[in-house]
């Protein structure tokens, strides 16, 4: 396992050892995921970094217990993963948020299946729509928003019920710049609050960097760990400012020079359709 | 010449727009437009019908407009029609009723159930392939000439494109959404109630639309083959006598009450999907 332990004792929220993934498609088996050895801390970010096509939403999926590893062992706090892990907020890479159900309707969903008072549901999804700026939106349905605020929708309803661990898919991917930044900086403050661990799928390394404890890199398919870069910026980060330090060059310096070049080869091999 | 004024002012204005997007000249609503065309077709259809009656073919053949809407003013003004136009409603009604909450029930619950779905799709699809009308003179045989009989043919017809749909619009659910609510801790009936059923109701919509202008074709069918009531059953009298002008009337007035049902579970449609307009 590469530098995974930090020596502190903190327990592994997700523990993933030798798992590897073959799906069956109609093509012949496809291997996705390649002797995967990983660790999620108790309250840690990580950021998977790779290219399109690796395997990164394979991982999310088996953690979310929604597949099942092919071999190797996947537990979560320690228990085998072998249903759909309640523990978790899953925020997929595909709209998953309900077409018939308005945006407020669509962020109450979670609380509603987990019996919260109806009072309580109210201020929880008003807060959350406030905080994924979509205030003036909460009675329409999907149909009439964007694709980036569907994604905004599905990254309410993931946070809403405050689960200890959080699966993000490329949650900012249809963003513009200045919105993604404020996104950021909220899913940041709100996860340092509720000292949530979370999966932060993203093929862009700027925003690994700036959100994340470690950068974990993943070649192109099929996936294994490349490596494992801690990200040592103190936090609280200041987004805005972040990319301007010097440590912050250091840093992307360093991620640059090690993995710039595979991540690239990958990307080119992956464009092909 | 107006054209090239449009033109100039429009290169004043945007320099660097070319003459494509100067303002184009005022056209008419393409609502009025095929509106217009609609009203042309009915005018010339009916109109060349009218003056033919009795210039070029015998009406007694086939008959005329102004004939056939004497007829129908005659039957509203006597109120003879009502109670005939009642029975067929309510054929009408009572099979569509029961044939589409039948058809729904058994949808979802096949919809849902991948092995028996699978094992009964062919059969599904012949039975849903049959004639059901040629089935009617069996149903007179079986349910006698009353009511009964036309409720079993309607509810039959209703039964088969209802279920048809809700059954394929069940098993059509989108994974991603079921394994979203799966891992928010939903269980079997939650997933049911807030993602099966919402997710079908498209197909049963749709089901029902295509059902209701079926339905009625049923209920006038079977009171063509054999009744003694109705608005099939007036025609049925009227075609015994010779009587074109009555067999069209009747045609004419089971084509309305179509058109007017449809439009009413097209609104009902349109309203329980609203969602798909954002
Ligand atoms: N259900 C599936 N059946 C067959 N192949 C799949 C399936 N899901 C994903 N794959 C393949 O596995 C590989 C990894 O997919 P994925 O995890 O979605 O990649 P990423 O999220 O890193 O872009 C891809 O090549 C994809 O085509
Ligand atoms: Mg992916």
């Amino acid at each position: 396992m590469p530098s995974e332990n930090s020596g502190t004792a903190r327990n592994a929220v997700v523990s993933a050892q030798a798992v590897s993934m073959t799906y069956h498609g109609r093509r012949g088996p496809v291997n996705a995921l390649s002797r995967v050895d990983f660790n999620l801390w108790e309250g840690e970010f990580v950021a998977l970094l790779g290219p399109s096509g690796c395997g990164k939403s394979t991982l999310l999926n088996m953690v979310s217990g929604l597949i099942m590893p092919t071999s190797g062992s996947l537990t979560y706090r320690g228990t085998p993963i072998d249903g759909p892990n309640t523990s978790i907020g899953y925020m997929t890479q595909r709209d998953s948020i309900l077409p018939w159900r308005t945006v407020s309707e669509n962020i109450e969903l979670p609380l509603q299946i987990r019996r919260v008072p109806a009072r309580e549901r109210r201020e929880k999804v008003a807060t959350y729509i406030q905080m994924v700026g979509l205030r003036g939106f909460e009675n329409t349905y999907p149909a009439g928003l964007s694709g980036g605020m569907r994604k905004r929708v599905g990254l309410a309803q993931a946070l809403v019920y405050e689960p200890e661990t959080l699966l993000l898919d490329e949650p900012f991917g249809a963003l513009d710049a200045i919105l993604r930044l404020r996104m950021q900086a909220e899913l940041l403050s709100l996860t340092e609050k509720l000292g949530a661990a979370v999966l932060f799928v993203t093929h862009d390394m700027d925003e690994a960097i700036t959100l994340a404890d470690r950068v974990v890199v993943m070649s192109a398919r099929p996936a294994r760990i490349v490596d494992v870069i801690e990200v040592d910026l103190p936090r609280p980060r200041d987004l805005e400012q972040l990319q301007f330090t010097a440590e912050y060059q250091e840093v992307r310096r360093r991620v640059w020079h090690n993995l710039g070049r595979e991540i690239h080869a990958g990307e080119k091999e992956m464009a092909k359709p | 010449m107006s054209d090239t004024e449009t033109v100039s002012r429009s290169a004043v204005t945007a320099p660097d727009a070319g003459p494509d997007t100067a303002r184009p000249p005022r056209k008419l609503n393409p609502k009025i437009k095929i509106a217009l065309g609609q009203i042309a077709v009915v005018v010339v259809w009916l109109g060349s019908w009218q003056w033919m009656s009795g210039r070029v073919v015998d009406p007694f053949f086939t008959s005329s407009p102004s004939a056939i809407g004497q007829q129908l003013l005659e039957w509203f003004r006597t109120g003879s029609i009502w109670p005939h136009l009642l029975i067929t409603l309510q054929e009408f009604g009572a099979g569509l009723a029961i044939g589409s909450v039948a058809g729904v029930l058994v949808g979802f619950t096949l919809g849902r159930l991948p092995t028996t779905a699978a094992v009964l799709n062919p059969f599904v699809t012949v039975v849903y392939s049959m004639p059901k009308l040629a089935l009617a003179p069996l149903f007179v045989l079986w349910f006698g000439i009353g009511f009964g009989s036309k409720i079993v043919l309607v509810g039959l017809i209703s039964f088969f494109l209802v279920f048809y749909n809700t059954f394929t619009g069940a098993r059509d659910v989108d994974p991603l959404f079921i394994d979203s609510l799966r891992i928010m801790g939903a269980n079997r009936l939650t997933i049911y109630r807030r993602v099966v059923m919402p997710s079908a109701a498209v197909w049963v919509m749709t089901g029902l639309r295509i059902a209701v202008p079926q339905a009625v074709i049923g209920a006038v069918v079977g009171e063509l083959i054999s009744s003694n009531q109705g608005v099939g059953y007036i025609i049925a009298n009227a075609a015994a006598f010779f009587n074109t002008t009555g067999v069209l009337a009747g045609v004419a007035l089971v084509a309305c009450v179509s058109v007017v049902l449809s439009q009413l579970i097209i609104t009902l449609e349109r309203w329980a999907t609203r969602w798909k307009q954002g």
